[in-house]
Protein backbone atom coordinates (compact mmCIF):
# COMPACT_ATOMS: atom_id res chain seq x y z
CA UNK A 1 0.00 0.00 0.00
CA UNK A 2 2.26 2.32 0.73
CA UNK A 3 4.78 1.43 -2.64
CA UNK A 4 1.65 2.41 -4.12
CA UNK A 5 1.33 5.83 -2.49
CA UNK A 6 4.63 6.42 -3.29
CA UNK A 7 3.86 5.68 -6.61
CA UNK A 8 1.12 7.74 -7.14
CA UNK A 9 2.52 10.80 -5.30
CA UNK A 10 5.58 10.53 -7.66
CA UNK A 11 3.04 10.73 -10.90
CA UNK A 12 1.36 13.55 -9.21
CA UNK A 13 4.73 15.73 -8.48
CA UNK A 14 5.56 14.56 -12.10
CA UNK A 15 2.25 16.03 -13.59
CA UNK A 16 1.77 18.79 -11.99
CA UNK A 17 4.78 20.91 -14.04
CA UNK A 18 3.51 18.95 -17.30
CA UNK A 19 0.12 20.56 -16.58
CA UNK A 20 1.81 23.94 -15.21
CA UNK A 21 3.60 24.28 -18.39
CA UNK A 22 0.64 23.32 -21.26
CA UNK A 23 -1.20 25.96 -19.07
CA UNK A 24 0.75 28.81 -19.39
CA UNK A 25 1.69 28.13 -22.94
CA UNK A 26 -2.29 28.50 -23.72
CA UNK A 27 -2.28 31.60 -21.60
CA UNK A 28 0.35 33.31 -23.35
CA UNK A 29 -1.24 31.89 -26.85
CA UNK A 30 -4.31 33.23 -26.19
CA UNK A 31 -2.82 36.63 -24.60
CA UNK A 32 -1.01 37.25 -28.19
CA UNK A 33 -3.98 36.13 -30.10
CA UNK A 34 -5.74 38.98 -27.61
CA UNK A 35 -3.11 41.62 -28.62
CA UNK A 36 -3.19 41.11 -32.25
CA UNK A 37 -6.84 41.92 -32.49
CA UNK A 38 -6.40 44.49 -30.01
CA UNK A 39 -3.56 46.10 -31.91
CA UNK A 40 -5.47 45.95 -35.07
CA UNK A 41 -8.57 47.65 -33.35
CA UNK A 42 -6.28 50.64 -32.44
CA UNK A 43 -4.96 50.84 -35.92
CA UNK A 44 -8.43 51.15 -37.40
CA UNK A 45 -9.06 54.04 -34.71
CA UNK A 46 -6.46 55.93 -36.04
CA UNK A 47 -7.39 55.40 -39.85
CA UNK A 48 -10.94 56.61 -38.53
CA UNK A 49 -9.16 59.46 -37.18
CA UNK A 50 -8.01 60.37 -40.57
CA UNK A 51 -11.56 60.23 -41.78
CA UNK A 52 -12.36 63.05 -39.17
CA UNK A 53 -9.46 64.98 -40.86
CA UNK A 54 -10.58 64.71 -44.80
CA UNK A 55 -13.97 65.57 -43.47
CA UNK A 56 -12.26 68.69 -41.45
CA UNK A 57 -13.87 67.54 -38.23
CA UNK A 58 -10.57 66.76 -35.93
CA UNK A 59 -10.17 69.08 -32.73
CA UNK A 60 -8.29 68.72 -29.45
CA UNK A 61 -10.32 66.21 -27.59
CA UNK A 62 -10.49 62.95 -25.53
CA UNK A 63 -12.96 59.97 -26.35
CA UNK A 64 -13.48 56.98 -24.28
CA UNK A 65 -15.51 54.26 -25.75
CA UNK A 66 -15.76 50.44 -24.37
CA UNK A 67 -15.59 48.23 -26.85
CA UNK A 68 -16.92 43.90 -26.14
CA UNK A 69 -14.77 42.05 -29.27
CA UNK A 70 -15.75 38.62 -29.79
CA UNK A 71 -12.38 37.27 -29.77
CA UNK A 72 -11.39 38.96 -26.64
CA UNK A 73 -12.19 37.66 -23.21
CA UNK A 74 -12.66 41.04 -21.91
CA UNK A 75 -14.20 44.11 -22.29
CA UNK A 76 -11.44 46.54 -24.19
CA UNK A 77 -11.38 50.54 -23.60
CA UNK A 78 -9.85 52.64 -26.11
CA UNK A 79 -8.99 56.46 -25.22
CA UNK A 80 -8.49 58.61 -28.36
CA UNK A 81 -6.96 61.34 -27.35
CA UNK A 82 -6.38 64.40 -29.79
CA UNK A 83 -4.00 67.37 -28.49
CA UNK A 84 -2.68 70.45 -30.83
CA UNK A 85 1.04 70.07 -31.19
CA UNK A 86 2.80 73.00 -29.73
CA UNK A 87 3.88 75.51 -31.80
CA UNK A 88 1.97 74.68 -34.69
CA UNK A 89 -1.77 75.34 -35.65
CA UNK A 90 -2.78 72.65 -37.52
CA UNK A 91 -0.82 69.43 -36.84
CA UNK A 92 -2.45 67.61 -34.14
CA UNK A 93 -1.13 64.26 -32.37
CA UNK A 94 -3.62 61.30 -32.04
CA UNK A 95 -2.64 58.72 -29.29
CA UNK A 96 -4.71 55.93 -28.85
CA UNK A 97 -4.50 53.47 -25.84
CA UNK A 98 -6.32 50.07 -25.68
CA UNK A 99 -6.76 49.12 -22.52
CA UNK A 100 -8.37 45.37 -21.22
CA UNK A 101 -8.11 43.40 -17.73
CA UNK A 102 -6.45 40.15 -18.85
CA UNK A 103 -3.32 42.44 -20.31
CA UNK A 104 -0.73 44.09 -17.86
CA UNK A 105 0.47 46.24 -20.62
CA UNK A 106 -1.88 48.73 -22.71
CA UNK A 107 -1.38 49.16 -26.69
CA UNK A 108 -0.77 52.35 -27.33
CA UNK A 109 -0.13 53.74 -31.17
CA UNK A 110 0.60 57.19 -31.70
CA UNK A 111 -0.14 59.38 -35.15
CA UNK A 112 0.09 62.74 -36.42
CA UNK A 113 -2.44 64.58 -38.40
CA UNK A 114 -2.77 68.03 -40.37
CA UNK A 115 -6.14 69.32 -39.97
CA UNK A 116 -7.44 70.80 -42.12
CA UNK A 117 -6.17 68.93 -44.87
CA UNK A 118 -7.28 69.69 -47.90
CA UNK B 1 9.17 -16.97 6.24
CA UNK B 2 10.08 -15.34 2.75
CA UNK B 3 7.27 -14.16 0.84
CA UNK B 4 6.34 -14.89 -2.65
CA UNK B 5 4.71 -13.75 -5.35
CA UNK B 6 1.51 -11.50 -4.35
CA UNK B 7 -1.74 -11.61 -2.72
CA UNK B 8 -4.89 -11.58 -5.06
CA UNK B 9 -5.78 -7.88 -3.10
CA UNK B 10 -2.37 -6.34 -4.61
CA UNK B 11 -3.08 -7.56 -7.93
CA UNK B 12 -6.31 -5.96 -7.88
CA UNK B 13 -5.06 -3.15 -6.30
CA UNK B 14 -2.24 -2.83 -8.72
CA UNK B 15 -4.54 -3.06 -11.76
CA UNK B 16 -7.09 -0.87 -10.25
CA UNK B 17 -4.59 2.27 -9.89
CA UNK B 18 -2.92 1.26 -12.92
CA UNK B 19 -6.48 1.42 -14.76
CA UNK B 20 -6.97 5.05 -13.26
CA UNK B 21 -3.30 6.08 -14.38
CA UNK B 22 -4.03 4.59 -17.88
CA UNK B 23 -7.99 6.22 -17.96
CA UNK B 24 -6.48 9.95 -16.68
CA UNK B 25 -3.96 9.77 -19.18
CA UNK B 26 -6.22 8.57 -21.89
CA UNK B 27 -8.04 11.73 -21.29
CA UNK B 28 -6.04 14.19 -20.66
CA UNK B 29 -3.88 13.04 -24.29
CA UNK B 30 -7.70 13.43 -25.87
CA UNK B 31 -8.25 17.23 -24.08
CA UNK B 32 -5.16 18.24 -25.32
CA UNK B 33 -5.29 16.63 -28.76
CA UNK B 34 -8.52 18.15 -29.49
CA UNK B 35 -7.38 21.38 -28.08
CA UNK B 36 -4.51 21.59 -30.05
CA UNK B 37 -6.10 20.63 -33.22
CA UNK B 38 -8.61 24.20 -32.06
CA UNK B 39 -5.40 26.31 -31.44
CA UNK B 40 -4.29 24.96 -34.97
CA UNK B 41 -7.61 25.84 -36.94
CA UNK B 42 -8.40 29.03 -34.80
CA UNK B 43 -4.62 30.42 -35.72
CA UNK B 44 -5.46 29.29 -39.67
CA UNK B 45 -8.42 31.14 -39.88
CA UNK B 46 -6.96 34.20 -37.88
CA UNK B 47 -4.22 34.44 -40.06
CA UNK B 48 -5.84 33.70 -43.09
CA UNK B 49 -8.49 36.81 -42.12
CA UNK B 50 -5.12 39.08 -41.33
CA UNK B 51 -3.98 38.21 -44.75
CA UNK B 52 -6.74 39.30 -46.46
CA UNK B 53 -7.50 42.27 -44.42
CA UNK B 54 -3.65 43.31 -45.18
CA UNK B 55 -4.12 42.67 -48.49
CA UNK B 56 -7.17 44.53 -48.80
CA UNK B 57 -6.47 47.14 -46.86
CA UNK B 58 -2.64 47.83 -48.59
CA UNK B 59 -4.99 48.62 -51.61
CA UNK B 60 -7.32 50.79 -49.84
CA UNK B 61 -4.34 52.42 -48.39
CA UNK B 62 -2.50 53.52 -51.18
CA UNK B 63 -6.60 54.17 -53.75
CA UNK B 64 -7.19 57.41 -55.76
CA UNK B 65 -10.26 56.38 -54.81
CA UNK B 66 -12.82 53.40 -53.69
CA UNK B 67 -16.16 52.39 -54.29
CA UNK B 68 -19.04 49.91 -53.33
CA UNK B 69 -20.01 49.36 -57.42
CA UNK B 70 -23.07 47.82 -57.67
CA UNK B 71 -24.39 45.73 -61.18
CA UNK B 72 -26.29 43.02 -61.77
CA UNK B 73 -27.39 42.61 -58.82
CA UNK B 74 -23.90 42.39 -57.11
CA UNK B 75 -21.57 44.48 -55.60
CA UNK B 76 -17.88 44.85 -55.55
CA UNK B 77 -15.31 46.93 -53.66
CA UNK B 78 -13.80 49.15 -56.74
CA UNK B 79 -10.13 50.88 -56.00
CA UNK B 80 -9.09 53.43 -58.61
CA UNK B 81 -5.24 53.19 -57.80
CA UNK B 82 -2.85 56.04 -59.36
CA UNK B 83 -1.32 55.57 -62.33
CA UNK B 84 2.06 56.25 -61.10
CA UNK B 85 3.88 53.68 -59.43
CA UNK B 86 6.32 50.46 -59.07
CA UNK B 87 5.96 47.11 -59.31
CA UNK B 88 8.58 45.78 -56.53
CA UNK B 89 7.91 42.33 -56.56
CA UNK B 90 7.93 41.57 -60.47
CA UNK B 91 4.75 40.19 -60.48
CA UNK B 92 3.67 42.10 -63.91
CA UNK B 93 1.77 44.52 -61.51
CA UNK B 94 2.34 47.97 -59.59
CA UNK B 95 2.49 47.43 -55.62
CA UNK B 96 4.31 50.88 -54.64
CA UNK B 97 2.88 54.01 -55.84
CA UNK B 98 3.87 57.37 -56.23
CA UNK B 99 2.73 60.88 -56.77
CA UNK B 100 3.20 62.33 -60.51
CA UNK B 101 4.00 65.85 -59.37
CA UNK B 102 4.18 67.67 -55.75
CA UNK B 103 2.07 71.16 -56.02
CA UNK B 104 1.79 73.64 -53.13
CA UNK B 105 3.74 71.22 -50.71
CA UNK B 106 0.76 68.14 -51.24
CA UNK B 107 1.15 65.26 -53.66
CA UNK B 108 -0.68 65.36 -56.52
CA UNK B 109 -2.25 61.66 -57.98
CA UNK B 110 -3.80 60.83 -61.57
CA UNK B 111 -6.37 58.26 -61.65
CA UNK B 112 -4.66 54.56 -63.02
CA UNK B 113 -6.00 51.24 -62.78
CA UNK B 114 -9.38 49.82 -61.48
CA UNK B 115 -8.93 47.45 -58.86
CA UNK B 116 -11.70 44.82 -57.98
CA UNK B 117 -12.49 42.73 -55.04
CA UNK B 118 -15.67 40.38 -55.21
CA UNK B 119 -17.37 37.31 -55.13
CA UNK B 120 -17.68 34.87 -58.31
CA UNK B 121 -18.02 31.23 -58.74
CA UNK B 122 -15.20 29.24 -60.78
CA UNK B 123 -15.04 31.56 -63.97
CA UNK B 124 -13.98 34.64 -61.99
CA UNK B 125 -16.86 36.19 -63.87
CA UNK B 126 -18.52 39.85 -61.85
CA UNK B 127 -22.28 38.88 -63.15
CA UNK B 128 -21.76 35.28 -61.73
CA UNK B 129 -22.72 34.47 -57.79
CA UNK B 130 -20.01 32.22 -56.21
CA UNK B 131 -17.67 31.81 -52.96
CA UNK B 132 -14.22 32.66 -54.59
CA UNK B 133 -13.04 35.90 -53.55
CA UNK B 134 -11.34 37.45 -56.50
CA UNK B 135 -9.08 40.35 -56.83
CA UNK B 136 -8.92 41.41 -60.84
CA UNK B 137 -7.27 44.88 -62.40
CA UNK B 138 -8.72 46.49 -65.46
CA UNK B 139 -8.08 50.09 -67.11
CA UNK B 140 -11.74 51.59 -67.44
CA UNK B 141 -15.08 51.52 -65.20
CA UNK B 142 -16.66 48.31 -66.92
CA UNK B 143 -17.19 45.33 -64.28
CA UNK B 144 -13.78 42.66 -64.65
CA UNK B 145 -14.39 39.59 -66.51
CA UNK B 146 -12.37 36.58 -66.16
CA UNK B 147 -9.87 37.80 -68.09
CA UNK B 148 -9.25 40.49 -65.58
CA UNK B 149 -8.12 38.45 -62.81
CA UNK B 150 -5.53 38.41 -60.48
CA UNK B 151 -4.58 34.72 -61.15
CA UNK B 152 -1.64 34.93 -58.12
CA UNK B 153 -3.68 36.41 -55.86
CA UNK B 154 -6.84 34.52 -56.02
CA UNK B 155 -4.98 31.06 -56.34
CA UNK B 156 -2.13 29.16 -54.60
CA UNK B 157 0.44 29.57 -57.14
CA UNK B 158 -2.09 31.02 -59.54
CA UNK B 159 -3.62 27.53 -59.76
CA UNK B 160 -7.06 27.33 -60.48
CA UNK B 161 -9.27 25.15 -57.55
CA UNK B 162 -6.83 26.40 -54.69
CA UNK B 163 -8.23 29.15 -53.67
CA UNK B 164 -5.90 31.51 -51.25
CA UNK B 165 -8.86 32.60 -49.09
CA UNK B 166 -10.92 29.40 -48.59
CA UNK B 167 -11.34 29.39 -44.83
CA UNK B 168 -13.15 33.37 -44.83
CA UNK B 169 -16.98 32.28 -44.37
CA UNK B 170 -18.28 36.10 -45.44
CA UNK B 171 -15.75 39.18 -46.69
CA UNK B 172 -18.32 42.98 -46.86
CA UNK B 173 -17.32 46.46 -47.16
CA UNK B 174 -18.63 49.62 -45.90
CA UNK B 175 -17.77 52.86 -47.94
CA UNK B 176 -17.58 56.47 -46.17
CA UNK B 177 -16.97 58.59 -49.16
CA UNK B 178 -16.73 61.65 -47.74
CA UNK B 179 -14.33 60.67 -44.80
CA UNK B 180 -12.54 58.55 -47.44
CA UNK B 181 -13.10 55.70 -44.93
CA UNK B 182 -13.25 51.95 -46.02
CA UNK B 183 -14.70 49.40 -42.98
CA UNK B 184 -13.48 45.83 -44.36
CA UNK B 185 -15.43 42.92 -41.60
CA UNK B 186 -14.66 39.91 -42.10
CA UNK B 187 -17.39 37.05 -40.79
CA UNK B 188 -15.59 33.81 -38.43
CA UNK B 189 -18.39 32.62 -37.24
CA UNK B 190 -18.38 29.45 -39.33
CA UNK B 191 -14.68 28.78 -39.30
CA UNK B 192 -14.28 29.35 -35.38
CA UNK B 193 -17.89 27.45 -34.71
CA UNK B 194 -15.59 25.05 -31.98
CA UNK B 195 -13.73 27.86 -30.66
CA UNK B 196 -16.06 30.76 -30.10
CA UNK B 197 -17.11 32.06 -26.80
CA UNK B 198 -20.36 30.57 -24.37
CA UNK B 199 -21.88 33.06 -24.57
CA UNK B 200 -21.25 34.37 -28.39
CA UNK B 201 -22.23 30.53 -29.54
CA UNK B 202 -25.59 31.18 -27.13
CA UNK B 203 -26.22 34.55 -28.10
CA UNK B 204 -26.14 33.48 -31.63
CA UNK B 205 -23.89 36.57 -31.58
CA UNK B 206 -21.61 36.39 -34.90
CA UNK B 207 -17.83 36.46 -34.64
CA UNK B 208 -16.54 39.04 -36.62
CA UNK B 209 -13.13 40.60 -37.55
CA UNK B 210 -13.74 45.15 -38.15
CA UNK B 211 -10.63 46.79 -39.77
CA UNK B 212 -11.20 50.57 -41.18
CA UNK B 213 -8.77 51.77 -43.95
CA UNK B 214 -8.41 55.76 -44.93
CA UNK B 215 -7.29 55.96 -48.53
CA UNK B 216 -4.56 58.04 -48.77
CA UNK B 217 -3.74 58.99 -52.53
CA UNK B 218 -6.62 61.46 -53.89
CA UNK B 219 -5.29 64.62 -54.36
CA UNK B 220 -5.64 65.59 -57.77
Amino acid sequence: MVECLVAVSLLAVCAVPVLSAINSAQLQSTDAKERLIVLQEVHSEIEACRGLVRRGVLSPSLMEKELDLPLVSTPLLIKTETTLVPGYLTLYQVKVTATWSRSSTPIELTAWMRAPDG
Amino acid sequence: MVRRGYTYIEVILAATIGLAIFGLSAMFYAYTVTRSAHAMSSAAVLTEADRLLLSVRKTVESAYSVTSASYAMKSGLKCVMPLDGTDSDGDGRLDNWSPYKIAAGKPRFRPGKRVWFYFSDTSGDFTRDGPILYRAERFDDSVPTALDVDKNWTFYYGKAGHRSYNLIGDFKWTVDSLGGVVTLTIDLSKALRGDIKADDANSGRQVRIQRKAYWRNWRT
